[in-house]
């Protein structure tokens, strides 16, 4: 025998049932109740506002746009425009600079590291200073070259004059504030300054190699060629000749040379890799006293150098300096903040091109449009109310352009960012609060805005998807308060439903009238198949007569508008849909909603077989599940629960949803929705989920005996 | 009778984890008879029954309805069945005619006129619009009866149909089946304590005790069973006189009890034997005809047929 007819049989039994009456009746009540609570919400203005009198013209209206510098009025849409394009020029140069950095950083922190574990290990003594010096002089080239680079970078902040205000998150600011901060660091600082003058004993190093080079090629070639070297260092370096001398006088000047070097070199000692014996130099005569003489100011200048940085207690001062935790450090380990400064290329030349072969191009033509209407004289100074709404509507068409264009560009520089980051890290970032950015909802409004973008339209040709956001009403919908009360309703028509099957299987256990049934010829699982069937139709029945009765009763509370609605599934396909069709879509998954609980509680009331239990059991499970969506909604993983996402109307754009704060009549009666999977997913889990329950249902009554 | 077999059980085994409730059940029901099934409480006949209209699963053995598997021709096998296990159950928020209505509803082909009929067989087609809750236990069971009737089933399973009746009921129940059987042709299980009325309804009784089925006879069998141990008892003045002339000359057996003889023989026997004492000049001052109850045959057949099996429970 077929299922259906047990189907339909049970179901004829169900409304001779007077539980079945009584549940009607609290329907009702609840529809009632409903009304009351309901506080029709905001509709948001999308065309221009203007103050409309009996004097007002087309031209007032137009000079006002077109004059004024605050409220719907040119100048202000424009900012958003140059914004937009500071924005995009700012990704577009900063990019190859940020790689510049990023690499120069890296490096940077290399020498840092090798720097420090040589300090280490001259403290210590493991090795010689020769090392320490080699990491220094490395270390010092990598600051310069970063600090270029800070700077490089620093100057392109000009492009985001503006940006702070049109662009909502913090990121940016974050990291050129970083930024700035580390350039005045690396101008003023005084671990800087050590290392600075440190660079330029670094010159004095070369140039005193240079020297004894010099008299080592001297002595590598003959006596009487002659060698003029000349080195200037603060221009008091010394100019030596090779001269025949005699042998006499040479061997005195040259060991008074000798004596004197040998002064010289214990000062730059540490500085000087110096593997030769005292150098041998010839010098002239006449040119000896001159020689001494600028020899002595050398002395005393490299000496009081020396002095004041090579000393020994000098010297471990800037050994131990770098050991310690710098500001530097600190900063330079928060230097990933930069990452939100570049883009990738393709990346910025996509919304480039969108903006300039869309936007603009749209924009022209509202402009153009504005311009021809004002050339219309007659239309110019009209009073005439159609013609003042057209100028309107026309102007509005530019401000949701600009409106739309600030937000398209917040929203696909939010979803390059943090499309690859967790929901649940995203507020951890940087100490800033992003808890109430979802990805889903940001793909979606980019899919929205594109849609418009694309086919010329500004967003007020159409509805809004529905809502019941608790603010103050503007606009009223029969729509609006349908989808309310029904999603109230779910809650209670979810609770009947329950209650009904576990009556029509467990109380029946209990009085002993199943086996009147489990007699007829029917196979076992049809019996509790075609029970369930009923439920859901019984459901299905409550669902539409809430439907239908709420709409009647919105249609003439608040009156309804036919205007299509521009609606977005799984955050990726945008469409324009009839909102009395989109009414009927959100029935079907409120049934299917229902249905999912209807399988879940008829796997709990055939295992728990007597009325009493089954009822406990089930409400038990319906209110831990209610209170796990409240708890758990907001977590990714959540969605992998099959009861986790069980309504499919969320994917449909601007649905009903609790995600951050919102009131708590939403949280009663909204599943969370995180939309981290997507919708045939969710689908299949739940599905997946009510087939396994439906085995062990199955399995269970049919093995039992009665 | 070569009638055609209407329910055939073969080795019907039911477990319940340790506890062997039916052990190895074979029997056949033809159409048109009446099946008595008879045991004490706890024997098992509830539970064969329900093997038998598909309430339970049996542990071992098979189950054919008209030809049909239960287990794997379950609908099948259900549509030519009719039941009626332990109270009959309604819905009692709804009218008797709401109830068949419902249960008619189950079938194919079973309307208004299947309905209005058998009420009528049951005798209540005045009271269709009354709820089942406002009915007596007696329109209960006939209620029950006619919503097994509504399919026209070829066999019904009653289990204990007389429960509860009154003895009119009892006699309105027993002539209501009988006119099934013959004139339906109609094959009819019945399980019950009442023997008595067992004996006076049933074509063949099965008697089951401890999920054993230890006998089966048709009736004729068992009244002459009953007839077999008839005695009669004559009242004499001199019995153990009578006694031994009975004995001697009539060859039947003879006790002596008090001031009378228990002849054990049948009613036919009642002539000669009086004739006899006459003749021999024995005053007799009373006749009685003594029949074993069922209820003893009953007992005897359990206890003997039990007696030397190792008790199973």
């Amino acid at each position: 025998m077929s299922t259906f007819r047990f189907t339909r049989a049970e179901f004829i039994k169900i409304f001779k049932k007077p539980s079945a009456y009584i549940m009607a009746v609290f329907l009702l009540a609840c529809i009632v109740v409903s009304y009351f609570i309901y506080t029709p919400q905001t509709r948001t203005t999308y065309l221009a506002t203007y103050e409309i009198n009996n004097d007002t013209s087309v031209a007032t209206i137009y000079n006002q746009y077109n004059t004024s510098s605050s409220g719907d009025v040119r100048v202000v849409y424009e900012s958003n425009f140059i914004s937009a394009e500071n924005i995009i020029d700012f990704y577009k140069h900063n990019t190859d600079r940020i790689e510049q950095l990023k690499d120069s950083y890296t490096n940077l922190t290399i020498r840092y590291n090798n720097m420090n574990k040589a300090s280490q290990d001259f403290q210590n003594n493991l090795t010689d200073d020769t090392l320490l010096r080699k990491t220094i002089r490395e270390y010092t080239d990598a600051l310069y070259l970063f600090r270029t680079n800070v700077q490089s970078i620093s100057t392109l902040q000009f492009y985001l004059v503006g940006a702070t205000e049109f662009l909502d998150t913090d990121f940016y600011s974050n990291a050129l504030t970083f930024l700035d901060d580390l350039y005045t660091y690396l101008d003023t600082t005084t671990d800087y300054d050590i290392v600075l003058d440190y660079f330029e004993l670094n010159e004095l190093n070369t140039t005193i190699d240079n020297i004894f080079t010099g008299i080592r090629d001297y002595q590598k070639t003959t006596i009487n060629e002659t060698v003029t070297k000349i080195t200037d260092y603060k221009d008091t370096l010394v100019n030596y000749v090779n001269i025949n001398t005699e042998p006499n006088i040479c061997n005195e000047q040259r060991l008074i040379l000798v004596e004197q070097l040998r002064l010289l070199s214990a000062y730059a000692d540490l500085l000087i890799e110096n593997e030769y014996s005292y150098p041998v130099v010839l010098i002239e005569k006449e040119k000896l006293d001159e020689f001494n003489q600028n020899y002595n100011a050398i002395m005393t200048t490299l000496k009081s150098d020396a002095d004041k940085v090579l000393s020994t207690s000098d010297y471990k001062l800037m050994a131990q300096t770098f050991t310690n935790t710098t500001i530097l450090e600190d900063m330079i380990s928060s230097l990933q903040s930069i990452e939100y400064l570049s883009m990738d290329k393709d990346k910025v030349t996509q919304l480039e091109n969108y903006y300039n072969d869309k936007i603009v191009v749209l924009n022209n033509k509202i402009v153009n449009e504005l311009n021809k209407l004002k050339n219309d004289i007659e239309f110019f100074n009209s009073k005439n109310s159609q013609d003042i709404e057209k100028i309107i509507t026309t102007i509005s068409k530019q401000k949701n352009l600009s409106v739309n264009t600030k937000d398209l560009i917040n929203a696909e520089i939010n979803d390059y960012f943090l499309k690859d980051i967790p929901n649940d890290d995203i507020s951890k970032l940087y100490g800033y609060d992003l808890v109430s950015f979802n990805k889903y909802e940001n793909e979606e409004k980019i899919t929205k805005i594109r849609y418009l973008i694309d086919n010329e339209k500004y967003g007020f040709e159409y509805n809004e998807v529905f809502s019941n956001d608790y603010t103050s009403g503007t606009k009223e919908s029969a729509f609006d308060f349908t989808f309310f009360v029904m999603s109230l309703s779910t809650v209670f028509v979810t609770m009947f439903a329950i209650f009904m099957i576990s009556n029509l299987i467990a109380t029946e256990n209990d009085n002993g009238t199943i086996k009147m049934i489990l007699t007829r010829p029917y196979k076992r699982y049809k019996i509790i198949t075609g029970k369930m069937l009923a439920t859901l139709f019984f459901a299905c029945v409550f669902m539409l007569f809430t439907m239908i009765v709420t709409f009647c009763a919105g249609w003439g509370l608040y009156g309804v508008d036919m205007t299509n609605i521009l609606a977005v599934f799984s955050a990726n396909s945008a469409f324009a849909i009839n909102p009395l069709l989109l009414l009927f879509i959100y029935l079907i998954c409120c049934i299917l909603k229902i249905a999912f609980f209807i399988v879940l509680a008829t796997m709990i009331t055939v295992l728990c077989k007597s009325f009493p239990l089954s009822i406990i059991v089930n409400f038990i499970t319906y209110a831990v599940i209610f209170i796990l969506n409240i708890l758990l909604g907001g977590y990714g993983w959540y969605a992998f629960v099959p009861f986790g996402e069980l309504m499919l109307f969320n994917y449909f754009g601007g649905a009903f949803r609790v995600f951050g704060n919102k009131n708590f009549i939403s949280m009663l009666v909204s599943s969370p929705f995180v939309g981290q999977v997507a919708w045939w997913l969710s689908l299949t889990i739940s599905f997946v989920s009510m087939v396994i329950m439906l085995a062990v249902t199955y399995r269970t009554f049919n093995k039992r005996d009665f | 009778m070569a009638n055609k077999v209407v329910l055939k059980v073969s080795n019907l085994t039911k477990r319940f984890g340790s506890r062997i409730a039916v052990n190895n059940v074979s029997f056949s029901i033809h159409e048109g008879e009446i099946f008595g099934f008879l045991g004490p409480n706890g024997a098992g006949k509830s539970t064969t029954m329900k093997m038998i209209c598909g309430l339970s699963t049996p542990t071992r053995g098979e189950i054919n309805v008209c030809g049909f598997d239960i287990k794997r021709q379950r609908e099948k096998a259900l549509m030519s069945l009719g039941a009626m296990i332990e109270n009959p159950l309604m819905y009692n928020y709804m009218s008797a005619y709401d109830n068949l209505k419902y249960f008619a509803s189950l079938y194919k082909n079973v309307g208004k006129k299947e309905i209005l009929a058998c009420a009528r067989i049951v005798g209540l087609q005045n009271r269709l619009k009354d709820l089942v809750g406002k009915y007596s236990l007696g329109m209960r069971q006939r209620l029950g009866i006619a919503q097994s009737l509504l399919h026209a089933p070829k066999l019904l399973i009653l289990d204990e149909p007389l429960s509860g009746l009154d003895p009119a009921g009892v006699k309105e129940m027993r002539d209501f089946l009988r006119g099934l059987a013959k004139n339906n042709h109609i094959a009819i299980m019945v399980s019950s304590h009442m023997l008595g009325e067992m004996e006076q309804l049933c074509d063949t009784v099965a008697i089951i005790n401890n999920g054993e089925l230890l006998e089966i006879k048709h009736i004729e069998q068992l009244r002459q069973g009953i007839e077999g141990t008839k005695q009669i008892r004559f009242k004499v003045d001199y019995p153990n006189f009578a006694g031994s002339v009975v004995m001697r000359e009539l060859k039947l057996p003879v006790q002596v009890v008090g001031n009378s003889i228990l002849v054990k023989c049948g009613e036919n026997r009642i002539k000669d034997i009086t004739k006899l004492l006459v003749k021999r000049k024995v005053s007799i001052l009373g006749v009685e005809v003594i029949t074993k109850s069922l209820e003893e045959i009953f007992m005897d057949i359990i206890a003997h047929k039990t007696n030397g099996k190792t008790s199973i429970s």
